[in-house]
């Protein structure tokens, strides 16, 4: 069915069967602004969302993704290869480098000179995982996360690498993983958006790499579905806060009075769309309590903050973001999205990097490490990862820069759905091309999905003609190998 | 979503299957029909391995022509295909069990009664060029006031369901008018219109409107979706582009009711039409409004391939409700375009002189400089240079130690990067690109221009840019299921455009039509106003779309006489309230047994706001303009460059008049959209879009109650409610409700408000500094002369007012 009657239908019935519709009055009108008197910030009964879905009983309601924008170095960070180290500063191979695509900036070097990670990698926790000396703190929660060596991706640039891991193609024009859930499993929070963003820029390289609205875009589904940016100030959701001299209490008047108005209206007219339109007005009064509570981080104790880093009181950073990412899982949140931008170490690898993976390793490790104590890890999924990383060769002089890499790169998932303490995918020798275990990045998003109980190939939205999905037309799978 | 639209339009189909809403089991009033009832079924299901791909197709079977069909259905219940969709065998079963695709018992059923009346099949109802049908005779033969109506009243008598009555005059004042100029009339213009009684007076309103300058403005708002228009680049670092001039020759166009044929030649071969004139290839900016990209790395065959298919697709989708895009990478699946006609129409746009690697912070190559095609070149460079005057005064803070220093500032630009002097070096940047304008009196536009010896075209293996089949060279040509080019067609653009434009084109018209029927009452005739393909339904109103179509060539393609003509319809004019009987029956109004209601388009909320209050500026035409945003959006976002910083990097907000013009002149970053917009549902302008699907949402009640224009609005409605309203309150908000509703409020709606307004004046005579904080104006001049405290009581009244759902919906 078309989704404008779908929607209208649905409209229509809802009306039809909670209560007749010419006795929209006095009485009608308080059971519409009913829920508001109930509503809490605590989960609730499932808002939106399709009536099929989930498809199967999910391992995670909820889920949190890392989004590393600027292509993080697989090399540096997570996959350890001796070879490369007794081979620095020699030519690479050219079997390895292969004749696939090599981006605009460094085709026409004259030399490929391979370079060693720029710190030694250690074995750590009980599944003897390898990670860098510039991740510590995620060092330390090895056991709880699944490495994912052999991830891969068409793109060569930023713009179509973050569009196509974030929409599922290249192509402009997509819905982002983010809607497509709102879209399939709605909110189970009535006082907060079913997807929320956050942004933050690292110290790595300083403006990064730009990102884009699509990104959190709905694409071709209905704009409801698109992301909300969480921002810190004074309106952390746009236009949250009242003008100034409009009060809560006068607020409450004026939205008493739109609601009676509008019901007024309601019975002549007839058109659903007023009843819903009242009912968002009361959403978006709750949401004006219910986000600067989502904000406020005075009940958090200060051991808190000295899990997640000093940066998590600094509201905007990388750190702050993950402090509030696990307040909105706590909320019911369904899909909390941080874009954490400077990963793109073309040249001064040797200070960026180091940089970046201070901005950011701390708070990450804590965030899995709290949703642990808290007992969310087990229903909420966390991903960690950028759209491609970097090549086994110098850009420029020896040391000095990596290039984009696509050909295989490393992620991490913990929590609802992934078993922990595993690896998946291997490398060959100088971390460039796949041996085995390959994951596309429509993989990647088939496995987000199947964690939350959604099957890739039936979440569908038919648009020009064609029933599309996040994970395009090519056969893509969950990674078997990683879920629980 | 198992049925397709078809299904809910084809009561009568349905009914005979028992799954109508009302569940009465009927047999069915008439012939199953192959286009209407089946082919979506045989293309949802089956089309996927027996339809056009030929590298798909299974058991070289076709169910996409006739000759398949009869093969499959031709021996009634003895057909292959029938014992194959009703076997329960796995190995036999049809769909098979692992395609993921099913027919429904219902559908099934369909497809017996089909076969049992011989199993005809019909060429796509799309691609044959429609005739013009006779009227239906109707019962109700005194509601009709032209052809349209009878179309509507014949489906609707078979329907048993009544057209309603005609809305009251000031009702229909008010939907002429935001429909055909985007503007609420004034209260003043609706009491003239109630006032003039001559026979004549709603036909002369229309023509009033058509002739009204603003018009343009309205009907150039789905266009500039539909064409991508945006004011930059859209991939990776998204700096500006000068694309104004190309928005000015679209309002010019629709002002002067240029010929349909004319104005999609114009746009896609202007350069090619002997003796081209300025304004003609500034048309072709149609095709130039691709997104582009200049990102470090790039490998520019690569995005010229992708600037060349997002041509394809934007003219297929816009001008042939086609969805080529799918045949970039391999024959279409459900339509009859392979492969090899998608790389033939790419062909056209392949001749043409294209850079995959873009330009920075100007205009990629081919440009033509060209003075403002609307207002002259001193107006513009009035325009600019206040607008430089702006960014001198931001210059000046970012330059300044302690001026920097200050949090707005901070805000604005982030802090690292006013310390860094990045955000300084961006604004230099601004004002460089601006003044080079202001000296040259003319801004640059990108326009269409043939390669001197273009290189061959190849199809491209599986899309992919560097895998040209060089066994094959393809010329340019258009796909073989449609009618022949013409004759005379000369293998370029313009020979594309007179191919478009032949009159028994089966598409062009009928796509134009339903694009304004779409505008009007809220859905296309056609099942889908993105997709006329197989995928679709067939229309609500096959012969009406038909009719119009034809009737459109044959007068001249003449946007303005059609749009006329639909809304002198009595379909057009009745009034817009259901009862809950027809709402249940059609929720989504395709028979059109009511009028149209609905909220109003992104752009529309906010102008209507700013002229109900009398803040808008209704100048036409020229620059973009940078009304008010949250701070720190584009920074958030931005690349901003390092050297050589970029522009369109940080938002700038305007001053002065700029602040309050029509929403279609807010300057377009399409990596981050105007928000208050998108918010209500416009979309972001990096690819062609011919459909908003309407949303309703509380971010769009946050826009409405606390963007700052929209509460300057409602302080400017108290301002001029207590200075013109009338001596007592009871006449005041009769005054302000009327201004943004065009009616009078009844008793309870006076009294719920008169509540507010006393309330509200206790409270700020208690509190007289939130009076004041709540009176000042944000993008206006101070309101001189009044109480803070009358001001501000006023100003919440009137934000209550601005936001009834009556104030910005159609109805």
């Amino acid at each position: 069915m078309d989704p404008r009657d779908e929607l209208a239908l649905l409209l229509t019935r809802r009306q039809l069967f909670s209560r007749g519709r010419n006795a929209v009055g006095a009485a009608a009108l308080a059971s519409l602004l009913g829920p508001s008197a109930v509503a809490s910030a605590a989960e609730g009964e499932p808002q939106g969302g399709l009536p099929n879905l989930p498809h199967f009983v999910p391992q995670a309601k909820r889920a949190i993704y890392l989004f590393q924008s600027g292509g993080p170095s697989h090399i540096d960070l997570f996959d350890h290869k001796p070879r490369l180290v007794q081979e620095h500063g020699k030519e690479l191979p050219k079997a390895v480098m292969g004749d696939q695509r090599v981006t605009g900036m460094t085709s026409g070097q004259a030399k490929f000179l391979s370079c060693g990670p720029i710190r030694p990698l250690q074995q750590h926790g009980e599944c003897g995982r390898w990670i860098s000396d510039l991740l510590p703190y995620t060092a330390k929660i090895v056991d709880d996360i699944s490495l994912l060596k052999a991830v891969h991706t068409e793109s060569i640039n930023h713009d179509p690498g973050i569009t196509a891991i974030n929409t599922g193609s290249e192509q402009i024009g997509h819905a982002s993983l983010g809607a497509w859930l709102s879209y399939g499993l709605g909110s189970v929070n009535a006082d907060l958006p079913a997807y929320m963003v956050l942004l933050s820029q690292g110290t790595g390289k300083n403006p990064g790499q730009p990102i884009f609205s699509r990104l959190w875009g709905s694409g071709y589904l209905p704009s409801k579905h698109q992301g909300v940016r969480l921002r810190s100030g004074a309106n952390p959701v746009l236009y949250l806060e009242n003008p100034p001299g409009i009060d809560r209490e006068m607020r409450r008047g004026q939205l008493d009075d739109l609601a009676a108005l509008n019901a007024e209206k309601l019975t002549i007219s007839g058109d659903p769309e007023i009843e819903t339109r009242i009912a968002q007005y009361e959403m978006a009064f709750r949401m004006q309590t219910s986000v600067p509570g989502l904000m406020d981080l005075s009940d958090e104790p200060e051991e808190v903050f000295e899990m997640y880093g000093p940066e998590s009181r600094q509201p905007g950073t990388y750190a702050a973001n993950c402090l509030l990412a696990r307040r909105m899982m706590e909320r019911g949140v369904r899909f909390v999205q941080l874009f954490h931008r400077g990963w793109d170490q073309h040249n001064a690898l040797q200070t960026h990097l180091p940089n970046q993976c201070r901005d950011t390793d701390q708070a990450s490790a804590a965030l899995v490490a709290d949703l642990k104590q808290r007992g969310l890890l087990d229903d909420t999924l966390v991903v960690w990862g950028g759209e491609f990383g970097r090549t086994a060769y110098s850009q420029g002089a020896l040391g000095s820069g990596r290039d984009h890499h696509g050909r295989c790169f490393a992620m991490w998932l913990a929590g609802g759905g992934i078993r922990p303490g595993v690896e998946h995918g291997e490398t060959d020798e100088y971390a460039y091309n796949i041996v085995s275990g390959g994951v596309h990045t429509n993989d990647l998003n088939a496995t987000i999905l199947h964690c939350l109980g959604v099957d890739h190939q039936r979440l569908t939205f038919r648009f020009q003609g064609l029933d599309q999905r996040l994970t395009g037309v090519e056969k893509r799978s969950p990674i078997r190998e990683i879920l629980r | 979503m198992a049925l397709p639209a078809a299904m809910a339009l084809l009561p009568m189909a349905l009914a005979a299957v028992g799954m109508w809403a009302g569940g009465t089991l009927a047999v069915a009033a008439e012939a199953v029909q192959f286009n209407r009832d089946i082919r979506p079924l045989l293309s949802g299901a089956c089309f996927h391995c027996h339809g056009p791909d030929a590298a798909h197709r299974e058991a070289d079977l076709r169910l996409d022509e006739a000759a398949g069909v009869q093969l499959a259905f031709g021996d009634g219940s003895d057909s292959e295909a029938w014992l194959r969709i009703t076997s329960d065998d796995p190995h036999e079963q049809m769909p098979p069990p692992d395609s993921n695709k099913q027919l429904q018992p219902a559908e099934i059923a369909l497809v017996k009664q089909w076969i049992e009346q011989g199993a005809e099949y019909q060429a796509h109802w799309s691609f044959v060029a429609p005739a013009r049908p006779q009227p239906p005779e109707v019962k109700q033969a005194d509601w009709p006031r032209n052809e349209i109506d009878r179309f509507v009243l014949s489906r609707l008598e078979s329907e048993n369901l009544s057209p309603s009555p005609e809305a009251d005059r000031a009702t229909l004042a008010r939907r002429l008018y935001l429909d055909l100029i985007g503007l609420p009339p004034t209260p003043d213009e609706v009491e003239a219109f109630l006032a003039d009684t001559t026979p004549d007076a709603y036909q002369r309103l229309v023509d009033r409107l058509l002739a009204d300058k603003h018009h343009g403005e309205r009907m150039a708002l789905p266009w500039l979706d539909a064409a991508r228009h945006a004011d930059t680049n859209g991939f990776s670092i998204d700096d500006h582009r000068d694309v104004w001039a190309w928005r000015d020759w679209v309002i010019n166009a629709y002002n002067n009711n240029m010929p349909y044929d004319q104005f999609i030649t114009e746009q896609l071969a202007g350069d090619l039409l002997p003796q081209a004139t300025v304004e003609q290839r500034v048309a072709t900016g149609f095709l130039r409004n691709s997104m582009s990209t200049h990102e470090g790395g790039t490998l520019p065959e690569e995005y010229r391939v992708i600037y060349l298919a997002d041509k394809v697709d934007t003219v297929a989708t816009a001008m042939l409700g086609l969805t080529m895009r799918c045949a970039q990478c391999h024959d279409h699946k459900y339509d009859p375009i392979s492969q090899e006609e998608f790389y033939r129409f790419y062909a056209y746009f392949d001749r043409a002189v294209e850079h995959g690697k873009g330009a920075t912070n100007a205009n990629t190559a081919p440009t033509l400089a060209v003075e403002p095609l609307i207002g002259d070149a001193a107006a513009m460079r009035d325009r600019l240079q206040q607008r430089v005057a702006t960014l001198k005064s931001w210059q000046q803070r970012l330059s300044d130690k302690q001026a920097r220093a200050a949090p707005e500032v901070q805000e604005a630009f982030r802090s690292d990067l006013v310390a860094s002097g990045i955000a300084l070096k961006t604004v230099n940047t601004e004002i460089g690109v601006l003044e080079k304008t202001i000296k040259d009196g003319r801004v640059t536009a990108m326009v269409m221009q043939e390669q001197p010896r273009p290189s061959p075209t190849y199809l491209l293996i599986r899309g992919a840019y560097d895998q040209p089949d060089k066994s094959k060279p393809l010329t340019p040509g258009t796909p073989a299921a449609l009618p022949p080019l013409p004759d005379d067609a000369p293998p370029n653009r313009l020979g594309l455009a007179n191919w478009l434009t032949r009159p028994d084109h089966p598409l062009t018209a009928r796509v134009a039509v339903n694009r304004s029927w779409q505008m009007l009452f809220g859905n296309g005739l056609a099942g889908s106003v993105n997709d006329f393909g197989s995928q679709v339904g067939p229309p609500s109103h096959p012969e009406l779309l038909d009719w119009l179509a034809v009737d459109f060539v044959e007068n001249g393609w003449d946007t303005k006489r059609l749009i006329k003509q639909m809304v002198m319809s009595a379909t057009y004019r009745q009034v817009s309230s259901a009862s809950a009987e027809l709402l249940a029956r059609d929720p989504g109004n395709r028979l059109l047994a009511r009028g149209a209601r609905f909220r109003l388009p992104a752009e529309l909320v906010r102008d209507n706001a700013l002229a109900i209050s009398g803040l808008l500026v209704r100048d036409v035409g020229g620059p973009s303009v940078y009304p008010l945003q949250p701070k720190g959006l584009w920074a958030e976002v931005s690349h901003y460059g390092y050297e050589r910083p970029f522009t369109a990097q940080v938002f700038i907000p305007d001053t002065g008049e700029a602040l309050r013009r029509r929403s279609m002149y807010t300057f377009w970053k399409r990596t981050s959209p105007p928000p208050s917009l998108t918010a209500l549902d416009a979309p972001t302008r990096e690819v062609c879009t011919v459909e908003r699907l309407s949303t309703n949402t509380p971010l769009q009640a946050l826009v409405l109650l606390n963007e700052p224009q929209f509460v300057d609005a409602a302080r400017a409605l108290a301002a001029a409610t207590i200075d013109a309203g009338g001596g007592d309150d009871q006449q005041r908000v009769a005054f302000a409700f009327r201004r943004a509703t065009l009616r009078e409020p009844n008793s309870r709606e006076a009294a719920v408000l008169l509540g507010r307004l006393a309330a509200a004046r206790q409270k700020y005579s208690e509190q007289p500094d939130e009076a004041a904080r709540l009176a000042a104006p944000v993008t206006t001049e101070p309101f001189e002369g009044l109480d803070p405290i009358e001001h501000a009581a006023w100003t919440v009244v009137c934000g209550v007012i601005l936001n009834l759902d009556e104030t910005i919906s159609k109805e």
